[in-house]
């Protein structure tokens, strides 16, 4: 079953790479069937991961949530799915182009974090990779972290929108982006509704860590460095969300906040897991 | 005077200043969760400089949480949205009420409009408005309808929210009642600082096939002294008992060694002794022994390591294997197989339930805000016959425009990233 998912969550990269070529077909070209295939492919490919991450999880016995490559691997996941439901959504082919990479190299990313697993499964390890300590065994982690990869998978398409507006704000008018991206009002709103979205998994996601954490260490609130920067990561967001509703506001500081917001959801995941010390990192 | 004091009134409730004071916060949480909490001068120094290290605790970056700065920040923060709320409260009623006002509506400029509309129901009924009002302005026909007015409260509530949460987390803080109390099967334990003791009277590891622990189990019983009442449940991780109004955490484990006291082989005393624990002996005052750990696999065999102090002082060490003696003829000292002891955290947190509330609410506010936009649409019949449909959107407008001319053509357009 393990070897089941290695080729599912392969075949899965391979799809992300076509899907994400199209896309850049697409925007060459300009011709929404190519859109359409991308976006189909892109549906196939998300489907494809459902059942790699599934399978996982039967060839685990638990939920498929509990270490570096299956979050990793679930941030991609999350990624296509907010993408795929942005471009649906509000008919917005060319997010595909930007979100694919992203989502390419997060799947990367994840592929990284497969091969060291395989190096400990290979020394024997298995046993501790399937099995969670007693704190973790608990039905808050479906919810915690099923909300906290959607509320990442929307940062993730926020920070495409906003790298998005901000080459549109570099380029003159008329030049190659102001042909292919839609005008910044548009991008701005729709970042925006990422952003919500995003916030309101992450609020969910650190209300339900704060019971979790009541039940399992009897502190809701302990400021261990996990929490700490889904705090940070929070309040960059907060940030965000006035910046939008001042009178006279500036999209483009909104579209950095969006930048560094993401900046700050990479670090509560990846920075804080290898570089800080705490009760999320359960070495 | 009086002007200097409504500026400043006026800055700390503006939303400039909300947005400095998070940018602050989130700063100094950063720097909370990279300089290391709570350790001393010298761990500083050898991870950083002399200086750096002389900084970090003249600036209390050893201890950000709790440091004077960082309650103010938050004390700041919660009088600055304090005060938006209270300031923008009758602007909010207002605002409420004109949304539901067609009169209002059709003043100032709209966001969307289209002339020359056969059937203004229809484009009503796109927009999933079933009923417009009809009603008429100037002696002309006019149709009106809004929806979402609860998203007008939804900054309002969720900064409410903001406020019960770091209220009821700072009273939590200061009222807190914590304590820690380990033991053995058997034993019973005062929890100090309170009129009550607990007997843990069973201890539990289940396992899995493959020897991972899954959970551990306390069975306890909780008396209060006053009164002799018992209560009795059981703790285990992630479901802690809640006795006597105290929460009973399951925390940690560890090895516990039965030492029996012999003379001349015969047992006169008995105690369980936790991995940290010492235990002074009756027959010889001023000799205590301390057993420091023990190791399952010392050279290949288990043995535990045992510290002994006479009169306070240090007075050496010995591996003595489970089931071994240690001999100071007439007596014998012997340490039993490793007994598994539970460590339990007990809590008190009498406002919890104010960050609970406070918790929910924000969510709520933050829904209302972000996911219940009002939106205000209206027709007005023209002397031609045709319709002139009009509409506002309070925070959408670019999606707002794009769902409105799809309703007025009919149809979805094919293509939206021209828009
Ligand atoms: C530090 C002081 C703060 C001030 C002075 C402040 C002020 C404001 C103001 C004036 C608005 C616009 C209200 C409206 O559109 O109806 C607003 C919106 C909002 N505030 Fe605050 N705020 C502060 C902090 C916070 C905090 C800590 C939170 C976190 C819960 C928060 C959450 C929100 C939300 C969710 C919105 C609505 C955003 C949107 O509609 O896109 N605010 N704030």
């Amino acid at each position: 079953m393990m070897q089941a998912e290695s080729i599912l969550f392969l075949i899965t990269l391979a799809l992300y790479a076509i899907v994400m070529a199209l896309f850049f077909l697409f925007i060459a070209v300009k011709k929404q069937a190519i859109a359409t295939l991308a976006t189909r492919l892109g549906l196939i490919a998300l489907t494809v991961h459902t059942a790699a991450i599934v399978l996982r999880g039967v060839a685990m016995g638990r939920l498929p949530m509990a270490n570096q490559y299956e979050f990793a691997t679930a941030f991609a996941w999350a990624l296509c799915l907010v993408s795929l439901i942005f471009i649906h959504k509000f008919r917005f082919p060319v997010l595909g182009a930007f979100a694919s990479p992203v989502t390419l190299l997060l799947g990367l990313y994840a592929g990284l974090q497969k091969l060291n697993e395989l190096k400990i499964i290979a020394a024997g390890g298995a046993d501790s990779i399937r099995n969670l300590m007693p704190a973790l065994r608990s039905s808050w982690l479906g919810i915690h972290v099923t909300t906290v990869i959607i509320a990442y998978g929307a940062f993730g398409v926020s920070f495409v929108l906003s790298i998005m507006f901000l080459l549109r704000d570099r380029m003159k008018e008329g030049g190659f982006w102001d042909l292919h991206i839609p005008k910044k009002e548009k991008l701005d709103v729709i970042s925006y509704r990422s952003v919500s979205l995003g916030m309101m998994f992450l609020t969910v996601t650190i209300n339900i860590g704060a019971i979790w954490a009541e039940n399992a260490w009897g502190s809701y609130w302990s400021w261990d460095p996990k929490e700490t920067w889904a705090l940070v990561t929070w309040m960059i967001y907060l940030v965000y969300l006035h910046l939008r509703i001042r009178k006279g506001w500036n999209g483009k500081t909104a579209a950095i906040v969006g930048v560094i917001g993401f900046l700050c959801v990479l670090f509560t995941y990846i920075g804080v897991n290898t570089l800080l010390p705490g009760l999320h990192s359960y070495k | 005077m009086m002007e200097i004091l409504k500026k400043i009134y006026k800055f700390i409730a503006s939303m400039k200043f909300a947005i400095i004071l998070l940018v602050v916060v989130a700063i100094a949480c950063m720097i909370g969760s990279l300089v290391p909490q709570g350790e001393m001068f010298d761990v500083y120094r050898d991870a950083y400089s002399e200086r750096t290290a002389g900084l970090i605790l003249a600036f209390h970056l050893d201890d950000v949480f709790h440091s004077w700065w960082f309650l103010v920040l938050t004390g700041l923060l919660c009088v600055s949205v304090l005060l938006c709320n209270i300031t923008r409260v009758k602007s909010l009623i207002l605002e409420t009420k004109n949304a539901a006002s067609f009169e209002h509506a059709q003043r100032g400029e709209p966001q969307v409009r289209a002339e020359g509309i056969a059937d203004p129901n229809a484009v009503f009924k796109r927009l999933h408005y079933a009923h417009p009002q009809k009603t008429s302005v100037d002696g002309k026909e006019a149709l009106f309808a809004y929806r979402n007015r609860p998203g007008f409260w939804g900054a309002w509530i969720c900064h409410l929210g903001i406020i019960l949460i770091v209220l009821g987390y700072a009273l939590g803080q200061m009222t807190l009642f914590s304590a820690s109390v380990y033991g053995t099967p058997g034993q019973t334990k005062p929890i100090e600082g309170t009129p009550y003791e607990v007997t843990i009277d069973r201890f539990e590891t289940t396992r899995n096939e493959q020897g991972f622990v899954e959970q551990y189990t306390a069975s306890l019983t909780v008396r209060d002294m006053r009164t002799g009442e018992t209560q009795s449940g059981t703790s285990s991780v992630n479901h802690p008992a809640v006795l006597g109004g105290m929460k009973f955490y399951q925390t940690s484990t560890g090895y516990a060694a039965r030492v029996t006291i012999a003379e001349n082989g015969a047992p006169f005393e008995s105690a369980d002794l936790c991995v940290g624990e010492e235990l002074t002996v009756s027959f010889l005052p001023g000799l205590s022994l301390y057993l420091n750990a023990y190791e399952p696999d010392r050279y290949g065999t288990p043995a535990y390591q045992v510290l002994f102090f006479y009169q306070g002082q240090h007075n050496g060490a010995s591996y003595i294997a489970p089931g071994g003696v240690i001999d100071l003829d007439p007596y014998t000292i012997t340490l039993s197989e490793p007994i598994d002891y539970t460590a339990l955290r007990v809590k008190k947190d009498s406002f919890a339930w104010l960050a609970l509330i406070g918790a929910v609410l924000t969510t709520i506010g933050l829904f209302l805000a972000l996911y219940v936009v009002p939106e205000t649409v209206w027709a007005v019949r023209e002397e031609d016959g045709t319709w002139t449909v009009c509409g506002r959107s309070r925070k959408l407008a670019p999606l707002f425009a794009e769902q409105f001319d799809r309703a007025v053509h009919g149809k979805p357009r094919k293509e939206a990233n021209d828009a």
